[in-house]
């Protein structure tokens, strides 16, 4: 039981009520009825829905999730509202008239993909223009999710970089963000993850406590990529395999390649597209996993934004940055937040809002939840430096 | 007979049990007063998952069996019900540990030695600063972490605490932000010599604080201290508010004053006292307290203590955004003189021979410091200010890292550490 929330990816919550839970009530959350694909909405605490709008719910949301699944009389469950774009399976409101612009900014992507389901919210331009022919049957994206995933590849290669790409974010308020990384969620962290301390410093960053655990792999390890379009044109990057610190069983430098095909002939360079997944797999992907137990972490810490984190011991550290944090200088690590696995905790309010037709309704779940005690877990990273010396400055090897 | 438990030495247990490795105790603390025993009772509490102090040795004259350093302490006590037959005030207690190493074998993982000058960039030329780190004297088999031949330590100077001799240890060369991993082991007995220690005032006595909960009683005005053996602070007055600063000069503490002020105003007497960090390393004390006139906002002074420093590196800030004056004055006013090297440019400033063994230092990393030398402003209205506040002592300042540009770039270097226990 509890709200899963990940970068540009449907999420998950699940949410069990108790056995004392009115019949009557239940009866009504059956997927059978009206409620189903309503809006599940968390609240940092419990408010009276008398006093709320069903809109102004939206707005006070830390998590809202889409109604869909119901396992007996008490176990309710679904995605993220990020679902809206497209779900799991790839389901929607598919866009299924083409979307062509021989040459369109990020914004006017954004406003033709966005669902009936979502509203506007804030799209700030990167430079490009991406000339496209978007359609439904293109395999490359034939749900709008996996289109705003295109047009945001794009525009990163173009206008954005490794370290601040374009992303897009569907918010607890069911609007669809886009831009670079950091005009999105901002650059500087409100929220610093330390194994030492917490409170509050100056009241303009939060501390939290958690236990911190490295995960080093290889597994996506790449020192050279080819790509071929959907007409067969092949391009490569680099010419030669990049240089590693690795060796084979032949005691020769590894050599790892990346095949990328049926790339869409509407890209603008595919010598872009391989030299993009060049730096983004030429590197040791890390993750950093933090163990917390602060009260409803969503209300403090958004998914996707930046944040410190500061372990030396562990190697979490970035000679780079110099924070006073605690009466101390100390230089944490920037990562971004990947995603937030937060318990429904008790103190948190828990509403339904669905349309039955002709009007809007709230259900108050808050009185019969069974709510949970566990830690918030955190994963952060990956880090986007590409493998290098300065590994020695910077994350997790001193 | 005595056992010692962390910073504690109390009567002999009633029992003892160990098995190799759990150690567990129980008997009886008295002291003088009801107040005093109370005060040993939060100490002993506050070693139960200390996130500072991971392990404490535990050292009993009876019988050095159980010798060694100790973590997962178990703790639980009674009340203090009452006056004894034979007039002491008793508290009963049980504590039951792990033995973590007979031996103190560390790994002090350091980051650092660029200090950020206000102005958004680092004392960023090697010239200007000097990391170093105090370890006790008698440690053995130092590591610096980077030198590759076998030797030892780079020992810049050795300064005599009130708690035993720590040794100063240099980074020797180098050219930017760095982290080490420094390594040594010392005696059970070292563990506490020139450690930095946050004491709280119980009568006339001064009893240790271990862990970061601040007993009641001591979050008010006076009746706290930190320390290093080297130098320490306290509060003096129920005004204004004034660090009482004193200074260890081989024999005798000395002793004087600074005032600070925000806004224009004399900083007001400390509301709260919280302790950040309380490790034999580094400790961090957070005072709240306002400008005492005109504004009631709150206004923070963080102070961290190294082991082995002759200053306290504070930081002053407000609330987010709230950009004010800040400024200091040396109390009491003396005949001085600005220094003329050593990162004056930076607003480092030091008063000169006022008598002999009492030569104090502040000095400001910030390039917005203006100002005579006993009375110093922030010139730029500012969110947040750096200081240093400590000594140099004449007879040393011919010596080897003692000298105030010395300490000026020790000051400007500084260094996140936090040690851990190792097995070899």
């Amino acid at each position: 039981m509890s709200l899963q929330r990940t970068v540009m990816a449907p999420g998950r919550w699940t949410v069990n009520l108790t056995t004392e839970t009115p019949n009557t009530l239940t009866d009504k959350l059956s997927l059978v009825t009206a409620a189903g694909f309503g809006s599940m909405v968390f609240l940092p605490a419990w408010l009276d829905p008398i006093d709320i709008d069903p809109d102004g719910l939206l707005d006070l949301s830390v998590y809202t999730g889409i109604y869909r699944s119901q396992e007996g009389r008490l176990q309710l469950s679904g995605p993220h509202a990020t679902a809206w774009l497209a779900d799991e399976d790839g389901k929607g409101n598919l866009l299924e008239a083409p979307l062509f612009s021989v040459g369109s900014p990020l914004s006017n992507w954004v406003s033709g993909l966005t669902p009936p389901t979502l509203t506007a919210g804030t799209v700030t331009d990167p430079s490009g223009s991406l000339g496209w022919n978007y359609s439904w049957a293109n395999d490359k994206a034939s749900n709008p999710r996996e289109a705003l995933n295109a047009v945001c590849d794009w525009f990163t290669a173009v206008g954005g970089s490794t370290a601040d790409p374009v992303e897009w974010e569907v918010t607890d308020g069911l609007k669809l963000n886009a831009g670079k990384v950091s005009a999105v969620y901002g650059s500087t962290p409100s929220v610093i993850l330390t194994a030492f301390g917490d409170g509050r410093e100056n009241r303009a960053l939060y501390g939290v406590t958690c236990d911190m655990s490295l995960h080093d792999d290889l597994e996506d390890y790449t020192n050279r990529v080819l790509v071929a379009d959907t007409s067969g044109t092949l391009d490569d990057y680099p010419s030669t395999y990049s240089s590693t610190p690795y060796y084979g069983p032949d005691a020769a430098s590894l050599k790892m390649t990346r095949k990328i095909s049926g790339i869409d002939t509407g890209w603008s360079s595919l010598a872009d597209v391989a030299k993009g997944q060049h730096a983004r797999f030429n590197q040791i992907r890390q993750q950093l996993t933090a163990s917390v137990s602060d009260f409803c972490l969503l209300d403090k810490l958004r998914v996707g934004s930046f944040v410190w984190a500061w372990d030396p011991v562990n190697g979490i550290y970035d000679t780079a940055n110099t924070l006073q944090y605690s009466g101390e200088l100390i230089w944490p690590l920037k990562l971004r937040v990947k995603e937030v696995d937060q318990p429904v905790q008790q103190g948190m309010g828990v509403y339904l809002r669905h349309y039955t037709g002709t009007e809007w309704r709230v259900i108050d779940l808050t009185s019969w939840v069974e709510y949970e005690t566990g830690p918030t877990q955190v994963t952060v990273g990956e880090l986007t430096q590409p493998l290098r010396v300065a590994m020695q400055t910077r994350g997790i090897r001193g | 007979m005595t056992i010692q438990i962390g910073r504690l030495t109390i009567n002999n247990p009633a029992t003892v049990g160990f098995d190799g490795r759990q150690l567990t105790l129980s008997g009886w603390m008295s002291g003088p007063s009801r107040q005093v025993v109370s005060a040993y009772r939060d100490t002993l509490l506050g070693y139960q998952a200390d996130p500072d102090e991971e392990a404490i040795p535990i050292v009993w004259a009876d019988d050095s069996l159980v010798d060694g350093m100790y973590r997962s302490l178990m703790v639980r006590v009674t009340p203090v019900v009452g006056v004894s037959e034979k007039g002491t005030f008793d508290v009963q207690y049980e504590l039951s540990a792990e033995l973590a190493s007979r031996q103190v074998a560390l790994e002090a993982v350091t980051v650092g030695g660029f200090r950020p000058n206000g102005a958004g960039t680092s004392f960023d030329t090697p010239a200007e600063v000097a990391p170093l780190v105090g370890v006790p004297a008698d440690v053995v088999d130092y590591y610096d972490g980077v030198t590759t031949s076998i030797g030892g330590p780079f020992i810049t100077t050795t300064r005599a605490s009130d708690t035993g001799s720590v040794a100063i240890v240099g980074w020797g060369s180098h050219t930017a932000v760095a982290r080490r991993t420094v390594s040594y082991a010392m005696p059970l007995a070292s563990w506490y010599k020139a450690s930095c220690l946050v004491e709280r005032l119980v009568g006339s006595t001064w009893v240790p604080v271990a862990g970061r909960r601040v007993a009641s009683g001591s979050s008010a005005s006076l009746g706290w201290r930190i320390g290093n053996g080297l130098i320490r602070l306290s509060e003096t007055t129920t005004t204004d508010m004034t660090f009482k600063v004193e200074a260890y000069d081989g024999s005798t503490w000395k002793s004087t004053e600074f005032e600070f002020a925000a806004a224009g105003f004399p900083l007001s007497q400390l509301n709260t006292v919280t302790i950040r960090r309380n490790s034999p390393e580094c400790v961090v004390v957070r005072f709240s307290t306002f400008p005492n006139g005109g504004y009631d906002f709150p206004t923070y002074i963080d102070v961290k203590l190294s082991r082995g420093a002759r200053f306290a590196e504070l930081h002053l800030f407000s609330q987010p955004g709230q950009a004010i004056t800040w400024g200091m004055e040396w109390n009491p006013d003396a005949a001085v003189t600005t220094l003329s090297s050593g990162g004056n440019s930076y607003g480092g400033r030091a008063t000169t021979a006022v008598s002999s063994m009492r030569n104090y230092l502040f000095s400001a990393a910030d390039v917005n410091v203006s100002g005579s030398v006993s009375n110093i402003d922030v010139v730029g209205s500012q969110t947040d200010w750096s200081v240093a506040i400590g000594q140099q002592i004449d007879s040393l300042s011919a010596s080897t890292g003692e000298s105030f540009t010395e300490l000026f770039q020790q000051y400007l270097a500084p260094l996140a550490i936090r040690q851990k226990l190792i097995i070899r």
